[in-house]
């Protein structure tokens, strides 16, 4: 009498747990079925932007450098401004080892004059260009505030995403960014090679 | 023994059912404060933020996601609340997500929404992992702020919304579902 209790009672727990399983594998099947894999840039054709000084950068100038840091950045966007300190820290700390720093501005309702007054401001001594019309943003992609792109001397992205996982500098606790440059720096391959956060939508001229 | 053993398994069954309809239970009690006064805010974890997602009890599910810090979102917000107040009674939810920190519901959240005398359940992210929230809510999505997902009734992801939209818009995206 106990062992056809035992085997009825087995059979419901079994039989309650495959129905979990196949609930839980059914939301996630119907969820994915409506999403389609991000097209990631896995490299980055040469262009040419000019500074906010009027002064024109050709990616390809870059060349010699280890690594080339494309940053996605904005004077309006208060996540981006958060993060001028780091980004000033950023540039302090790695330009002088192999790596190229250079910000974009592709908001379409910020202009050179107001780059060049924000980037005084902030001392943000790294170049940054003025992408007119977001060519470089819809080329590469990018949509949001900051967001980074690290690229090698091929132009092959290495890191995409976020600078840290904070706005607020004392609540980080992961520096990505920092992590993926040192990874690079030590000849090793990026670890976390896409990351994400929330930012300010980059202000487009088709928007 | 073999009792003891039958009884230890009972439980186990009995203790997991009694969890789900607590998560569930607990979440009816917070969806059934929308639009209520006071103004709530209240935080939302990955778990409840799932159930809001599959849990539609008949209902469309339009989530956006915004912060106090976005322009665009605070001028969308207009077209939100008049979206909200068009399908009150017609099974389309309109939720919104906050994330902002967990300590601006007071200095920053609440204000704003009461300048706006929103009419709908807004939540503020209490989220492990930004990122990971991120992708699950849409791979293809950057993390730009607002972002707007629309679910069926069925709790399927059927539109994602990047940017400042308007309420022509929303309202033609619910009405093709």
């Amino acid at each position: 009498m106990f062992s056809k209790l035992m085997v009825l009672l087995v059979a419901v727990v079994l039989l309650y747990g495959c129905q979990s399983q196949a609930d839980s594998q059914n939301a996630e099947q119907s969820a994915k079925s409506e999403q389609t894999p991000p097209n990631e840039q896995t490299s980055v054709e040469n262009f040419t932007l000019a500074d906010y000084n009027g002064e024109e950068h050709t990616l390809a100038y870059y060349k010699d450098s280890k690594t080339i840091v494309l940053m996605f950045i904005a004077t309006r966007c208060p996540v981006s401004n958060s993060y001028n300190e780091r980004m000033a820290k950023l540039y302090a700390d790695y330009h002088d080892r192999g790596i190229a720093f250079i910000g974009i501005n592709s908001n379409k309702t910020e202009d050179v004059e107001e780059i060049k007054k924000h980037a005084q401001e902030h001392n943000l001594q790294f170049t940054i260009l003025k992408d007119t019309k977001n060519v470089i943003a819809d080329r590469l992609d990018a949509s949001v505030t900051p967001e980074i792109y690290v690229l090698n001397s091929d132009f092959n992205v290495l890191y995409h995403g976020r600078i840290d996982d904070s706005m607020r500098a004392e609540e980080v606790k992961t520096r990505d960014l920092r992590k993926a440059l040192d990874e690079i720096l030590a000849g090793k391959a990026v670890n976390e090679a896409r990351t994400k956060a929330f930012g300010c939508s980059i202000k487009k001229v088709s928007s | 023994m073999r009792y003891l053993l039958l009884l230890a398994f009972m439980f186990v069954l009995v203790a997991c059912r009694t969890d789900q309809k607590d998560d569930r239970q607990r979440h009816v009690s917070q969806t059934s404060k929308n639009g209520g006064n006071p103004l709530v805010v209240e935080p939302i974890d990955e778990p409840a933020f799932e159930q809001l997602e599959t849990e539609r009890g008949g209902k469309v599910l339009l989530l956006n996601v915004w912060a106090t810090w976005c322009i665009p979102c605070k001028e969308e917000f207009p077209d939100l609340i008049r979206l909200a107040e068009y399908y009150r009674d017609r099974n389309v939810e309109i939720v919104g997500l906050s994330v902002d920190f967990l300590d601006e519901v007071e200095s920053r959240i609440k204000p704003f929404l009461m300048a706006q005398n929103v009419n709908f359940k807004v939540y503020v992210a209490d989220f492990e992992n930004q990122d990971k929230f991120i992708n699950k809510l849409n791979s293809k999505w950057s993390g730009a702020l607002p972002a707007t997902f629309i679910f069926d009734a069925a709790g399927n992801q059927k539109v994602f919304l990047q940017g400042k939209q308007t309420y022509t818009e929303f309202k033609k995206r619910i009405e093709r579902l």
